[in-house]
């Protein structure tokens, strides 16, 4: 004996419901307009995926451009000069020079009185703000 | 110009003597190695100076090079002149 399965419009036996399911299996699963519906969301999430790549690359770019500027600023060697600082004698001179937030000096020295020409000491004290590396000190005697 | 330097702490460097274009003699000093918040001190003989009048006339040119060791790195040229007064 075989059930008759009722299928609106179909009457068919249960041997024939695995033939029939594989037949639906084939079917579109929407209909064309169910179909637009998903393509459209996808074409939204894309678009919204893009702005927000979008907005992360301008972020970046951003950022990756105030870094360039401010490694650029720090990179540029800073001069200062002072002249003419305040020394009273000559037999025993000696000043203080401030680099602000670099660096202090302090000149100190002595020249023995001679008639024609004379051994002078000179130090220079140089106390770093900052840590810094290559240090190269110069002393130059102008004749 | 003879360098006899004075170094606290103490580690070695190099000290060059020279004279340039213009006849300034110059001394440069080399440290390798330069602490955070160090003070270092450097003693120079000038030999010879010339003399006006007994008095010693000197300009000292002072340049100072160094150079920070953050990330970027930043260089520093410190110049100074000092000038003894003639009596």
């Amino acid at each position: 004996m075989h059930e008759l399965v009722y299928d609106p419009g179909v009457w068919r036996f249960p041997q024939d419901e695995r033939i029939y399911q594989m037949r639906n299996a084939y079917r579109r699963p929407a209909s064309e307009k169910q179909l637009g519906w998903v393509f459209n969301l996808n074409s939204k999430r894309g678009a919204l995926r893009g702005r927000w790549r979008l907005a992360t690359a301008l972020v970046a770019a951003v950022l990756a451009t105030g870094l360039a500027v401010a490694a650029y600023a720090q990179s540029q060697d800073t001069t200062i000069t002072m002249t003419s600082p305040k020394v009273e004698n000559a037999l025993q001179y000696g000043t203080d020079l401030n680099f602000p937030g670099v660096a202090d000096l302090s000149v100190r020295g002595s020249c023995p009185p001679a008639n024609y020409s004379t051994t002078c000491d000179l130090m220079v004290i140089v106390a770093f703000d900052p840590p810094v590396s290559n240090l190269a000190t110069k002393s130059m005697r102008k004749s | 110009m003879a360098v006899g330097s004075g170094l606290n702490p103490g580690p070695k460097m190099q000290v060059a003597e020279g004279e340039d274009s213009s006849g300034l003699k110059y001394a440069t000093v080399y440290p390798t190695f330069v602490a955070a918040g160090a003070t270092w001190v450097f003693d120079f003989v000038v030999l010879n100076a010339p003399t006006v009048n007994g008095t010693a006339q000197l300009s000292i040119m002072l340049d100072i090079q160094a150079s920070n060791t953050g990330f970027i790195g930043h260089g520093y040229d410190l110049q100074a002149t000092v000038q003894l007064p003639a009596i």
